[in-house]
């Protein structure tokens, strides 16, 4: 299967393009902090409860909160899942790394004996979706006013027709060569998830890692904004006094630029 | 005015929830208690005689975690250093003239002198569970309390201690019965309370009711026009970050609706 045509994707997209992308904050009124993210088609509910008591107890760590992430496909998520429900070895592993993730930036030693539980759900799934979750879970968590070092983001980065291309769509993951989930903490430049599947050469390597850290650069920018949206909603709720608008309007973040693939960030 | 005689506390130093006198609410000059593994130079409590006050000059703007607040070190309540920069750690309002950051978002944490509202979730020979809208549940001793509480009462108490591993003893407890009790986030409650408890002043001018504000996002009322001091209460919480807010909850409380149904 031909992945690159002309030198555009399957979806017409350049080698560094992410697809579209949108983000919302703060969409379960029930959860201390949520988020939902579109990103191409896949489709990602984060829900954060907590710090809340520890159950089981005897996981309790009685010097900080227990940050518990659950990585789950809904049932309908995708052509493959046959409405097979539980807890897959899949699964169980990306909860394991995407808590290990948070468990770098969280910081729990505020909430003693405490759990912090991140629930990921994936509505739909079309490749990345752990990234996806990743990128939902950090503004869940933000939403929920967690202290945190950092929001963290990512971008699933790998080789596809020997050509290396950021943000691969489920097609390009099955079929390509190779295949790098990528999480860093944008502030320190710390790299905090990675995986990798298929074959790389050392300069392929180099030059996969530059190219993620790139684009995760736009996904931090949609994640702030989505955020900053979350009061910019509540100011225009209430009368807004002219003053607090003029200085709401000057503390947003330069849109990221459009580009042919780029989705619109949130509005 | 204030719920039983135990609860008199006019003009009292250190406390918290509605009743505030010089020297600030939780907080202050005691001892913090401060778990292990400080060694970021995180600041989480607020500077007291600030207590109850909101960021509220037009310098304020929203941060989120890991934005950067300075490029020097700064006791910033809510962030952190490193590498001699200082960082918000949650999502909040940053004023940069008094660095102050005050968060939006996140759970009660019990505090020393803190006045709470809670529900007896656990009746032991010792004492009393009580739940207190947090991750941490509060104790209140039997011999705290000459008065005996069944499972459910709410009452209003003040938090005694606060131990490293957050266990919460209460005292000074005093029953609520009958009136109503609103539960809004308990970020917003200095918002509610006002500078030198301006806000909750005017409310209950405007109410004539009785009011418990607890630390911990429950306020108690009975009496009066306590829906409209719903109404005020759930604006300000919806506003709470806004300019002007203290304006708009006086023209809503002039306007006066008997019996109207609060804004969600």
């Amino acid at each position: 299967m031909k992945l690159i045509t002309n030198g555009k994707r399957l979806d017409g997209r350049g080698m560094e393009d992410l697809r579209p992308l949108t983000i919302k904050a703060g969409v379960l009124t029930k959860a201390d902090g949520s988020a939902y993210v579109e990103w191409g088609n896949n489709k990602v509910l984060a829900a954060v409860y907590g710090p809340r008591e520890c159950i089981p107890r005897h996981d309790s760590n009685p010097y900080k909160a227990l940050v518990r992430c659950i990585y789950r496909m809904s049932s309908f998520c995708s052509i493959e899942e046959h409405g097979r429900h539980g807890p897959s070895r899949r699964g169980t592993e990306i909860s394991k790394i995407l808590s290990e993730v948070f468990d770098n930036v969280v910081m729990a030693e505020h909430f003693p004996k405490t759990a912090i539980d991140v629930f990921v759900e994936v509505l739909q799934a079309d490749g990345g979706t752990r990234i996806a979750g990743l990128t939902a879970a950090a503004v869940a968590l933000a939403d929920a006013g967690i202290p945190m070092k950092d929001v963290v983001c990512g971008v699933a980065v790998g080789k596809i027709d020997g050509e290396m291309a950021a943000d691969l769509g489920k097609y390009e993951d099955n079929f390509g060569e190779s295949d790098i989930p990528m999480a860093i903490s944008p502030r320190t430049g710390e790299i905090l998830l990675y995986q990798m599947d298929g074959l790389l050469t050392k300069e392929e390597i180099t030059k996969a890692v530059d190219m993620s850290f790139r684009a995760a650069k736009k996904v931090h920018e949609l994640q702030i904004s989505a955020l900053r949206e979350r009061y910019a909603e509540k100011e225009r709720s209430g009368a807004v006094s002219e003053q607090a608008e003029a200085m709401q309007s000057g503390q947003q973040d330069p849109q990221p630029e459009s580009q042919p693939a780029e989705g619109n960030p949130v509005q | 005015m204030f719920g039983g005689k135990r609860f008199g506390r006019e003009g009292e130093g250190g406390g918290g929830g509605f009743r505030r006198g010089p020297g600030g609410g939780g907080g202050g000059f005691r001892p913090r208690d401060r778990g292990p593994g400080q060694e970021q130079r995180f600041e989480r409590r607020e500077p007291p005689a600030e207590h109850g006050e909101h960021p509220m000059p037009a310098a304020s703007r929203v941060v989120i975690p890991g934005e950067i607040l300075s490029d020097t070190p700064k006791p910033v309540p809510y962030g952190f250093t490193d590498k001699g920069r200082t960082y918000s750690s949650v999502m909040g309002l940053f004023d940069a003239a008094s660095n102050r950051l005050v968060p939006l978002e996140g759970c009660y944490m019990p505090n020393l002198d803190d006045t709470v509202v809670g529900v007896v979730t656990y009746v032991k020979f010792s004492g009393y569970t009580v739940d207190l809208k947090s991750p941490y549940t509060g104790f209140l001793s039997s011999k705290e309390t000459r008065e005996e509480y069944k499972l459910g009462d709410i009452i209003a108490a003040r938090v005694k201690e606060v131990d490293e591993a957050k266990n919460v003893d209460l005292t000074e407890a005093s029953k609520l019965e009958r009136g109503e009790i609103v539960e809004i986030h308990s970020v917003k409650i200095p918002r509610v309370i006002g500078k030198s408890s301006s806000m909750i002043r005017m409310i209950q001018d405007a109410a004539k009711s009785e009011v418990i504000v607890g630390k911990n996002g429950r306020i108690w009322l009975r009496g009066g026009n306590t829906a409209l001091a719903v109404e005020a209460i759930l604006k300000i919480e919806k506003e709470a970050h806004t300019h002007g807010l203290t304006d708009r909850v006086s023209a809503l409380l002039k306007q006066g609706a008997p019996g109207a149904a609060p804004a969600v």
